[in-house]
């Protein structure tokens, strides 16, 4: 069963499922607690984008005042790991999600909202 | 957005030394991440030291509760082979599968080791004046 099943901006499926839920993302980072709404909101419309610098089919979501106090104050970070199948098509699978205080440094920038 | 981000940094203390004592190591193979962090994991917001690692600090104190590198095997690994030596004997013992988590002698002495090899990395980072605020160094004793 998948916790977060939606959409990235570009219209791409991305989930994740409970195992990467529980067992990864909650089990290493509590903060995020409750926030499977908050995710699935930024997935759909982040603040920026950008590419992972090891990884070329990671892409990493920054998106800020997003997170329950007292992280309300910090970025969300997520990273999306994107599999190209012939037969289903591009998913994106959620690897973490945590606050972050800044951006990793090296990353490369894809894309930034307007706002 | 007109907000802006609180640039918040960790803060390196007294408490910081006991508090990555009482630390476990968990690696997580199918991320390629390892993870310092307390028994029991506790809410805190993450800072990145150069690309390196993630510092995990509780928003509210500052006070340092856990580390977070990212590629590990992949890249940290690589960057820095004194610390694979190391890693190549604790692995075993430090590697989780969902929520197991080995607890014994070989780990502990892993974390040490890599708390050392830490003290050094943020000794570099300090002199690059990466943190303000910063009083003292740390020390891990043997």
């Amino acid at each position: 069963m998948n916790i977060i099943d939606c959409f990235d901006k570009d219209g791409i499926k991305v989930v994740c499922d409970e195992g990467t839920w529980y067992n990864h993302i909650l089990a290493e980072h509590p903060e995020m607690t409750g926030c499977e709404e908050i995710i699935k909101a930024t997935i759909n419309n982040p603040y920026e984008i950008y590419q992972d610098r090891i990884a070329i089919n990671k892409k990493v979501i920054y998106k800020p005042f997003v997170l329950p106090k007292p992280f309300h104050t910090y970025y969300l970070r997520i990273v999306i790991e994107y599999d190209k199948s012939k037969f289903r098509g591009t998913k994106g699978y959620v690897r973490t999600a945590f606050a972050c205080v800044n951006k990793k440094k090296g990353d490369i920038l894809l894309w930034e909202s307007s706002l | 957005m007109g907000k802006l981000i609180v640039e918040d940094h960790p803060r390196f203390d007294e408490k910081t030394i006991e508090n990555l004592k009482s630390t476990i190591a968990s690696y997580n193979s199918d991320e390629d991440t390892l993870f310092i962090r307390p028994e029991i994991p506790r809410p805190a917001v993450s800072y990145d030291l150069n690309g390196e690692l993630w510092i995990r600090f509780d928003p509210a104190t500052k006070e340092i509760i856990g580390l977070e590198i990212e590629n590990f095997e992949s890249v940290f690994l690589k960057k820095h082979p004194e610390a694979a030596k190391v890693w190549k004997t604790a692995k075993p013992h430090c590697t989780h599968k969902k929520t197991q988590i080995a607890d014994d002698e070989i780990c502990t002495s892993f974390l040490r080791i890599l708390l050392s090899f830490f003290n050094e990395l943020f000794q570099k980072n300090l002199q690059q004046a990466d943190f303000r605020s910063v009083k003292l160094i740390l020390t891990i004793k043997s």
